[in-house]
């Protein structure tokens, strides 16, 4: 077995026990990624000295037998968390150059616990995208099939992770970001509840929807990332003031006996694949057969939810990248005057798909427009928002797929934003209410000739990460999904 | 829902971008076909329905103090500028 196979835990274990150093481990990560991101492209900035300079530190702590949580670590880093003196582009060409002189939140305590920067890795431009095609670095390929998309935006991530190239990662989900890749390359992913993570430091993309969490290759070790990196900051408005459960211990002591699991029918209904739907519903038969509940619910706005988020986000967006006008930092391409200037640097600057969603969210948020499109479907996030309440008055958990069909082809979608769109048809309504969600591998099945893993969502109440996790946890006991092999 | 050309045009001088008359015509599909379908939300019923802007409780996001917490890191800062002199940015003419 190679160094880079470990799990998060094992690692930090070893790297603890002083069996292997975190500068052995970094290198084998190292040498691994260099050996992979040819065919992969999972990531687009590896700054290897860096990451040997944080390992060797990370290996002296260790010598003064004074190691924290994830002492020596390696972790990949969605390249939307500005990491000082590392650069930061959100694979964006806007911001192919810049190189943050600040840390954000969500990697500063990553590394307070003792992680290492491995690397930052490959998403959709700005985080606006399924399938990571609208990256200015390339696409990222899936590694159970090259020719298949990782899904997006935080496709870099969850491949990395599926791959061996890190043991864990960060992502960040707008509308699906984390639970989509996680379903499409057989990780776990989880978004916590909105305010878990704090947003300083991540590059903006819809801002009362953007929220951090993690990719990792089981559920212990997903619990051991969201404990390191999330938690209370000032430097976030939007910040949530509650305490941080330790995620990672007593994963095990959870009582299935009892657990009323929530099905919505709106989610179980055409365009889902029906081998996807036995695989969900051979994982809710587990707990079934463990004395948990199946109650049938209802979200009757779930059909409302991808339109809504498709005119909150890219309204969102439009007041968020106004700021780049390549003047402070960034791209910046000169014309015949200021305002000529401006229109230079944001054409060359973004993507057709972030250019689209920009003139999107300044018709919606344009006068004359505004309480038709926007306040309207601000109205709409409240109705799906108090399903959820509703819902949670009934059942502990909701069980839902995470996607309708295993990851599709690249290619396959790119042409057609509606198609692209109603990927994030069962996650989305998540996003729209801050509510914690994760994807586990539930299991595998054949799907246009290919082997493919599938994902099953489990949504969860606010602030109910470490019942989630529990629930999330007794799913991987029961289910014995293989991972991809090395 | 058809958007017509001098409508994509308004919109891309509102985002402060460039849109050359290929680009244009694809818009005004692209966008027609987004704003068709985001326009569902006509059909559902939002009497008496508050606007929800965010979904994070008051009571849970405590406000801080109000000072200056940054050390003067004005030459990091204008290290990304794409053009500074002096401690400046250096930005194209503003007034004519």
């Amino acid at each position: 077995m190679e160094l880079f196979e470990l799990s998060l835990k094992e690692a930090a274990s070893k790297i603890k026990s002083k069996e292997i150093s975190s500068v052995e481990l970094t290198k084998s990560l190292l040498d691994r990624i260099e050996n992979r991101n040819g065919e992969i492209n999972a990531y687009v900035t590896v700054d290897r000295d860096h990451a040997l300079a944080m390992a060797q530190s990370s290996d002296n702590r260790i010598k003064e037998g004074n190691p924290r949580l994830i002492e020596g670590v390696p972790l990949g880093i969605k390249d939307l968390f500005c990491t000082k003196g590392v650069r930061t582009t959100a694979c964006s060409h806007m911001l192919d150059n810049f190189v943050p002189p600040y840390e954000s939140t969500v990697t500063s305590n990553l590394w307070k616990a003792g992680g290492v920067l491995l690397g930052k890795t490959n998403m959709d431009e700005f985080a606006m995208g399924s399938s990571n095609e609208s990256s200015y670095f390339g696409t990222v390929k899936n590694p159970w099939d090259v020719t298949r998309t990782p899904g997006g935006s935080s496709g870099g991530s969850a491949a990395a992770v599926a791959d061996y190239q890190c043991a864990a990662a960060t992502g960040s989900d707008t509308g699906g970001s984390i639970r989509q890749p996680a379903a499409f390359t057989g990780t776990v992913g989880i978004k916590p509840t909105y305010g878990r993570c704090s947003r300083y430091g991540m590059v903006a993309f819809a801002s009362s929807l953007d929220q951090a969490g993690a990719f990792a290759r089981n559920v212990e070790d997903a619990a051991l990332m969201l404990r390191s990196m999330s938690g209370y900051d000032p430097k976030d408005s939007t910040s949530a003031d509650r305490p941080i459960e330790n995620y990672d211990e007593k994963l095990g002591e959870f009582d299935i006996k009892g657990l009323k699991i929530g099905l919505p029918k709106e989610y179980f209904v055409e365009g889902l694949d029906p081998t996807v739907k036995n695989i969900v519903d051979a994982a809710v038969k587990n707990f079934t057969d463990q004395g948990a509940e199946v109650v049938e619910i209802s979200l009757p706005h779930t059909k409302y939810a991808v339109p809504a988020y498709y005119i909150v986000a890219p309204a969102e967006a439009a007041a968020n990248l106004a700021r780049y006008d390549g003047m402070r930092y960034g791209l910046r391409v000169e014309g015949d005057n200021l305002l000529d200037t401006y229109m230079k640097t944001r054409s060359e600057g973004f993507g057709a798909e972030v250019q689209r969603r920009i003139m999107v969210g300044n018709y919606t948020l344009s006068s004359g427009y505004y309480d038709a499109y926007y306040t309207k479907a601000q109205r709409v996030r409240n109705l799906i928002t108090q399903d959820f309440k509703e819902a949670f008055e009934k059942v502990d958990v909701i069980f839902t797929p995470t996607t309708p069909t295993p990851a599709f082809k690249i290619g396959g979608k790119i042409d057609d934003p509606i198609q692209m769109y109603l990927n994030d048809i069962f996650t989305v309504a998540t996003s729209l209410a801050g509510l914690p969600g994760m994807s586990i591998p539930a299991g595998k099945m054949t799907y246009e000739g290919a082997n493919l893993p599938v994902g099953l969502q489990m949504i969860g109440p606010a602030f109910s990460e470490q019942s989630l996790l529990r629930t999330a946890y007794a799913h991987e006991k029961m289910t014995n999904f293989e991972p991809l092999k090395v | 829902m058809s958007i017509n050309s001098e409508t994509v045009n308004k919109l891309a001088k509102l985002s402060a971008l460039k849109v050359d008359e290929a680009t244009n015509a694809e818009l005004c599909q692209d966008l027609g076909r987004i704003l068709d379908f985001v326009s569902q939300l006509q059909e559902v019923s939002t009497d008496g329905v508050e606007p929800m802007a965010s979904t994070v409780g008051n009571n849970i996001t405590p406000e801080r103090a109000d000072k200056v917490t940054e050390e003067n890191n004005r030459d990091a800062l204008l290290e990304n500028s794409p053009k500074q002199e002096m401690g400046f940015f250096v930005v194209p003419r503003v007034v004519e």
